[in-house]
């Protein structure tokens, strides 16, 4: 054996074989038990095939939740990223305010999902709530709304708790990220005659493809893991409007007690999860300037 | 023609003066609506966990009144099981912290310097560990740890953190030591150091920014997760983690909001500090994990 292999065994077998027991083994008995039809209370065991993956996608709740979890992906690579580089642009702009305002949004981004879904509950609230009180003093009140109760506009409640925290991650990375675009090059597309807008889209939009990578992978795991925020604020509530798929799999193991279809469901979760990541990292390196 | 193009000039730069002017204030407009989007919030959280429980029953939580008073803080410090939730949240995120990040900056220096036959498929193989849903863990594990008796203590978080943990700290100390030249670790085997000695007293110290960046992700990662305490301990309240210590409170005390926004308030300081310490670290963590050209 050459010794740096020795070396390398050394270094690197202790945690692999942590990494292997705690993720790389239970992936693979997932996959196995997905399978069979397992259940938490232990009684049966039996090999039934595809028979969980087919009733993942007749269910109609697993089916409603695929569609709740596709859809917040989407509107959350969307709307936070853009509202975050509009933001960051403007900060830019006016770098007075750049430096106390990056380091004061540190806080929303810092405190966890279960306290943002606190602090939103107060907001919808029906009674006491923010927007409710407001909608009430500027005379709005046929507006009011039980915000989180109301199955039309639970899932966008939540969603906007959720986007508020995204579009801080986005803003900050964002900001990085122009401040390393070289003024010159800015400078000279100007020159050059180009108009506020061409600069814009030739020049800054490509030059932040990579950040904009990160942003889009980091916000598309969010989305696909969206568990605490929703436990937080619905349960998957009112009548399963809100129920993302990492909430229905913790239902099916939990309440149901169904290993084998909660398996099922999560791998196809993971599927989705590698899709979207490949995706945006074939998008990322196309259009990438660096090779 | 330079006297046709003067003119014109000075009226475009007046109109793009008067452009930037408008945009100037749109901008302001913009940054102001920002902040009161996450200042309110935040605001409103602090606010109510300083007035009393009666004063927000009867003026509601957003009311800009009531007296001030740091009594609810010494009520949830004294009555629930404040301290217990947050010395556990601690007994969890430091060694999961310094395991993750000891273990993948070993298996980074590893695949970095050492390149074993195969290192290419164990670094697809960890790294993949960052698009693994929770989840997927959760089904076989919580019969793992049901069958060693493990439930409701707080090994499956340190467990499961430290080894999830290895996909980005991994992915990030690669990157990092690709960018140290070989030349200096030769260097140093050739005035006799073993490779112990070149990783622990070369290469480590110069690592520390990005093990800074590492650091600040994980811990605020870790302390603020709340699923697998969901999981793993909800059955004792007294091995309960601060995020979920906030959720049995809540069940204990429904209307008392001052108690409940106090010991958010409290939940939240360890990684606002964290974060204000590290900001820039932070950033710089996000950015070199995923920025691998």
């Amino acid at each position: 054996m050459k010794p740096t292999t020795r070396w390398a065994l050394l270094f690197m077998g202790p945690p692999i074989a942590l990494f292997a027991a705690i993720v790389v083994l239970p992936t693979a008995m997932a996959l196995r038990l997905s399978f069979t039809d397992a259940n938490l209370l232990g009684q049966s065991s039996e090999w039934i095939g595809l028979e969980n993956f087919t009733e993942a996608f007749t269910n109609e709740h697993v089916r409603k939740s695929i569609r709740i979890t596709l859809v917040w992906t989407l509107f959350g690579a969307i709307i936070p990223p853009a509202l975050g580089l509009t933001v960051a642009m403007v900060l830019q702009a006016n770098s007075r305010f750049a430096a106390i305002m990056k380091s004061a949004l540190f806080v929303p981004i810092s405190i966890s999902l279960v306290v943002v879904g606190q602090v939103w509950i107060w907001i919808y609230q029906p009674g006491d709530g923010l927007i409710n009180q407001l909608l009430g003093a500027f005379g709005l009140e046929s507006l009011q709304e039980a915000w989180l109760a109301n199955r039309s506009t639970a899932l966008y409640a939540v969603f906007v708790a959720w986007a508020w925290q995204q579009t801080v991650l986005a803003m900050i990375l964002y900001l990085a990220g122009l401040t390393s675009i070289p003024s010159e090059l800015v400078e000279a597309a100007r020159v050059d005659g180009a108009g506020q807008l061409q600069v814009f889209r030739r020049v800054i939009v490509p030059l932040l493809r990579p950040i904009t990578t990160v942003v889009l992978s980091l916000i598309a795991i969010n989305s696909l893991r969206n568990f605490d925020l929703v436990y937080a604020m619905t349960q998957g509530g009112p009548v399963r409007e809100t129920e993302t798929m990492p909430m229905l799999i913790w239902r099916i193991l939990f309440r149901q007690h169904e290993q084998g279809l909660a398996s099922a469901v999560s791998l196809i979760l993971f599927a989705m999860t590698l899709v979207v990541i490949g995706g945006l990292t074939w998008w990322g390196r196309r259009g990438s300037y660096v090779e | 023609m330079s006297s046709n193009a003067a003119p014109a000039a000075s009226t475009r730069r007046a109109a793009e003066g008067r452009g930037r002017a408008v945009r100037r204030r749109a901008g302001m407009a913009l940054i102001a609506l920002f902040v009161a989007a996450y200042l309110v919030p935040v605001a409103g959280v602090v606010s109510t966990s300083l007035k009393t429980n009666a004063e927000i029953a009867r003026r509601g939580i957003w009311a800009l009144s009531g007296e001030l008073t740091f009594a609810n803080y010494v009520d949830v410090w004294r009555t629930a099981n404040t301290v217990r939730y947050l010395v556990n949240s601690f007994h969890v995120a430091i060694p999961a912290v310094v395991v993750s990040i000891a273990g993948g900056t070993l298996i980074g220096y590893a695949l970095a310097k050492f390149r074993p036959r195969g290192g290419t498929l164990i670094q697809l193989v960890i790294v993949s560990g960052l698009f693994v849903p929770p989840q997927v863990l959760l089904v076989p594990l919580f019969t793992l740890f049901r069958d060693l008796d493990l439930l409701n203590t707080l090994w499956p978080m340190i467990l499961i953190h430290s080894a999830v943990g290895f996909s980005i700290c991994t992915l990030v100390m690669r990157n990092f030591f690709d960018q140290i030249p070989d030349s200096l670790r030769y260097a140093a085997l050739i005035d006799g150091a073993s490779e112990g000695d070149v990783f622990w007293r070369v290469m480590l110290p110069l690592a520390r920014p990005a093990l800074a960046a590492l650091a600040t992700l994980q811990f605020t990662f870790i302390w603020n997760d709340f699923l697998y305490p969901l999981v793993f301990t909800s059955a004792r309240d007294d091995v309960a983690t601060i995020m979920l210590g906030l959720l049995n409170v809540k069940g204990q005390f429904t209307v008392a909001y001052g108690t409940q926004a106090s010991l958010a308030v409290i939940a939240s300081i360890p990684t606002v500090v964290v974060f204000f310490v590290f900001q820039k670290h932070f950033v710089r963590g996000l950015l070199s994990g995923a920025l691998k050209e």
